[in-house]
């Protein structure tokens, strides 16, 4: 008769409680102990694909239990499914391979859920039939540490005297693996293997991954944003604060940071190169391709923090004369790249401002007009040289979206817009600087 | 001549831009526990303790510069080394140990601000509390930055140490013998202060704030060289301030015999330099020092515990985001504040058994930083030299054997 006793078909088990296991061979006779475990990398709830068991505490070698590996799991002491003979000492893991315990547990990951960088405190693993084992979730509540700790009697007999009923599990947060972005981290590991979780990234707002990339260390931070597609990339690097800015472009090689630059709006990117010491900015505005270059440099000579530096030269912008129909065709081709269009700049033929039509104003009007009697004549603009202070006070005077910048003699220039102002007002509150 | 020229400015620049947390970490270190310690050694002992400043200046190096260098090559806070590489286990006892040091490190912080404050007549009721808020609401509502650098000027008090110890007239050839030539002695007492020494110079809580402000700078490891210099620098400083304290005290109220009952007594010390004002001066400089040292020391105590269990940190967290870390940092101020307000407590005792305590703590984050420092696969080339780990080592186990006869003395009632 067997000793079989009847197993649930499914059950859930820790990553923790397997760990340090001793291991058995299928005699009986101790093997050595768990150490490692490795899972696939491409699947939503990747398979456990190998088992690692270090023979003795001193031992070099380790070997590896390719999976279902073990009769029962999990169970106090794991008996090996295979003969002993047939492990191999482990000469390299799997290249799509994430190892649980080097990577994983303990390690900072990033949430794609809440977008945040958390802790892992200990891995969820489900056992379905035929010892099949599979990673579901990553444990990041405080429960996870008690446990770890050894303390979950005293903890649940707590739970108890305070009267929390049951079914209750306090502190118990688990995060769904198809959230979890490994990050793999440190000088020398520095191969994240984030083009597997690439599209969980690019689901994220520039702003969430901004603010990520904020939390990430000098080897984490980089290695993200080159996994990002340049355009994300770009407007994720727009989001970042000037030091966090500086500390990747010195990370990344030239040729990327230039790519990222031009992928952004010119006074955007003007804004980030003003920031940098010199000999960075140089570096990066010789590998901008030509004409970014060119404008780039043309913003740089503006002083710093007058409307000059902040504006965005790239303006849409219509003839006297045209009918309203043709701007909204022009509009509507030309929108890609002027995200932060507010308004419809008129200029003379040579480009002296004249009006400005704001959007809602441009669709109320009847397509056959002319845009010269849509347009406000007398519009509030600055000039390159006025300080954002000024700026800042007639967005709000005015409740302006934007705002046209000319030249001396009434030549459009480009337009600041309320993303510039808001930027700019929040850098001088944090300028002030606080501790951590 | 020229490019030479240029190239040596460009290296001072360098140095600059790099400079700051060695020598920050050096000045928040000659903090109110500090400077009790040292005018305790030099009151008690004389000259007979100088010794201890060429082998703590040696071991006050390495231990800072391994810190910086695990910072400027991993990119990582000690806590989270620590949680990476050791777990979850060794982790919490370690936090819950470094928090409960730390607390009466803060303790001793308004215990030297209560003294301070004694001086020119304010009663601690008044100046702990106050104190407390003030601490809370310079770190929380950020104009700490800016704090900093009064704090950093105002430790130029230190000099009036030099000039005084100076000026004392010390007999030079005594302390001159007395550096160099180590003597030791096997009583409780005499041990509990080289302990004290030892944790108030290489305080535990320092490392993980040193680590963290490497790390903030974003130096790298290309500018090791740098950093070591800052280092070496802000070692100089604190050692040369701890040495002359202790000639200072010796060659005043140890020459007098005069017998230290509460911190304020050891301003006469500087009695030499500022005549009938010393006691102004010494409170003042230990004002300082309780003040900057009480800014930084919870707000580095949460950090660094947050980091290592995994929760939401930094004051640029709303406190909504980051619950634990504003519960730890209140705690800290809350208790050690109100522990110094407790009737009878003895201010003195706080300042030196805190620093007693460092010490004691010391070997266990050195093991693991010693450790940390010779992982390959974290350092690569910048792994520890054998000389670093002899050193290192050599403290570990000194340290070991001096709290071990500590407590087996204590509980066996010698001594």
């Amino acid at each position: 008769m067997s000793a079989e006793v009847a197993r649930p078909r499914e059950e859930f088990l820790f990553l923790s409680q397997l760990l340090e296991r001793s291991v058995l061979a299928q005699d009986g006779e101790p093997v050595g102990r768990l150490v490692e475990v490795g899972c696939g990398a491409g699947e939503l709830f990747p398979k456990v694909l190998t088992y690692y068991v270090r023979p003795g505490w001193l031992a070099s070698v380790t070997l590896a239990v390719p999976a279902p590996g073990f009769v029962t799991l999990p169970d106090t002491r794991l008996r090996l499914a295979v003969p002993t003979a047939e492990l191999q000492p482990l000469a390299r893991r799997l290249p799509e391979e994430i190892l649980l315990r080097r990577e994983i547990l303990d390690k900072q990951i990033v949430d794609t859920d809440g977008a945040r960088v958390v802790r892992v405190n200990d891995v969820h693993l489900l056992r379905a039939r035929g010892n099949e084992v599979r990673v579901v979730h990553v444990d990041i509540g405080f429960r996870g540490i008690v446990r770890r700790l050894g303390f979950m009697g005293i903890w649940e007999r707590l739970r108890r005297l305070r009267g929390t009923p049951e079914d209750t599990r306090d502190g118990e947060r688990l995060l769904s693996w198809r959230y979890v972005v490994p990050l793999r981290s440190s000088s020398l590991r520095h191969d994240l293997r984030l083009n597997v979780t690439q599209h969980q990234l690019a689901q994220l707002h520039p702003a969430e991954l901004a603010e990520i990339m904020e939390e990430l260390d000098r080897f984490e931070g980089p290695a993200m944003l080159e996994a990002l597609d340049v355009p994300t990339a770009a407007l994720t690097l727009a989001e970042l604060s000037g030091e966090a800015q500086r500390l990747l472009l010195e990370a990344l090689d030239a040729r990327r940071g230039a790519a990222l630059l031009a992928a952004m709006a010119p006074d955007e990117a003007t804004d980030i190169l003003q920031e940098l010491p010199e000999a960075m900015r140089e570096r990066l505005m010789a590998a901008l391709p030509a004409d970014d270059a060119a404008t780039v440099s043309d913003l740089l000579t503006h002083e710093k923090n007058s409307a000059g530096s902040a504006m965005n030269p790239e303006v849409f912008s219509v003839p006297l004369g045209a009918r309203i129909s043709e701007v909204s065709v022009a509009l509507r081709e030309g929108a890609a790249d002027l995200v932060r269009t507010y308004a419809v700049m008129v200029v003379d033929n040579e480009q002296r401002l004249r009006g400005v039509v704001a959007l809602p104003e441009l669709i109320r009007a009847s397509t056959e007009r002319l845009v010269d009697e849509a347009m406000d004549a007398d519009p509030v603009s600055v000039r390159t040289d006025d300080s954002l202070e000024d700026v800042a006070e007639l967005f709000d005077r005015f409740n302006l979206l934007s705002l046209p910048v000319v030249d001396r003699e009434g030549h459009l220039e480009g337009v600041v817009t309320v993303d510039d102002v808001v930027a700019w007002l929040r850098e001088g509150r944090e300028r002030e600087g606080r501790l951590t | 001549m020229r490019s030479w020229l240029a190239a040596r400015w460009q290296r001072l620049l360098l140095l600059a831009a790099v400079a700051g947390p060695g020598i920050v970490t050096a000045n928040v270190d000659n903090d109110a526990g500090g400077i009790t310690t040292y005018s305790l050694a030099g009151a008690i002992y004389g000259y007979r303790l100088l010794w201890t400043a060429i082998p703590v200046a040696l071991a006050l190096y390495v231990v800072q510069e391994m810190t910086s260098r695990l910072a400027a090559v991993t990119g990582k806070g000690l806590a989270d080394l620590v949680r990476e590489e050791f777990g979850v286990k060794a982790t919490v006892y370690l936090m819950l140990a470094l928090t409960v040091t730390n607390l009466g490190n803060t303790m001793a912080e308004f215990a030297g601000l209560a003294t301070a404050l004694e001086i020119v007549a304010v009663p601690r009721w008044v100046s702990v509390p106050l104190g407390a808020v003030v601490v809370w609401w310079l770190v929380t509502w950020g104009t700490y930055r800016v704090v900093e650098k009064v704090f950093l000027i105002a430790s130029g008090f230190y000099v009036a140490y030099v000039i005084s110890g100076v000026l004392a007239k010390p007999d030079w050839a005594a302390v001159a013998r007395h550096t160099i030539t180590p003597t030791f002695e096997t009583s409780l007492p005499y041990v509990l202060m080289v302990v004290g020494i030892v944790g108030t110079t290489i305080a535990p809580w320092m490392q993980f704030y040193q680590q963290a402000a490497v790390v903030e700078k974003g130096i790298t490891s290309r500018q090791l060289r740098e950093a070591r210099i800052d280092v070496a620098i802000g070692t100089v400083m604190a050692v040369a301030v701890a040495w002359f304290i202790v000639v200072a005290c010796g060659a005043t109220l140890h020459a007098a015999a005069v017998p230290i009952r509460d911190a304020s007594d050891a301003a006469q010390a500087l009695v030499p330099l500022a005549g009938r004002y010393a006691g102004l001066l010494f409170g003042f400089g230990l004002f300082n020092a309780s003040l900057f040292a009480a800014a930084i020391l919870p707000l580095s105590t949460a950090y660094t515990v947050c980091e290592g269990i995994g929760w939401e940190r930094g004051i640029d967290h709303k406190l909504r985001e980051a619950p634990q870390f504003y519960a730890i940092y209140t705690a800290l101020i809350v208790f050690g504040a109100t522990a110094i307000l407790l009737p009878g407590m003895p201010l003195l005792k706080v300042l030196y058994l805190s620093q007693v305590a460092n010490g004691v703590l010391l070997p266990a984050v050195l093991v693991f930083m010693v450790v940390l420092a010779n992982r390959k696969e974290l350092l690569g080339q910048h792994v520890n030299s054998p000389s670093f780990n002899v050193i290192a080592w050599v403290l570990v186990v000194s340290l070991t054997a001096m709290t071990l006869f500590l407590t087996v003395t204590a509980l066996l009632g010698i001594g």
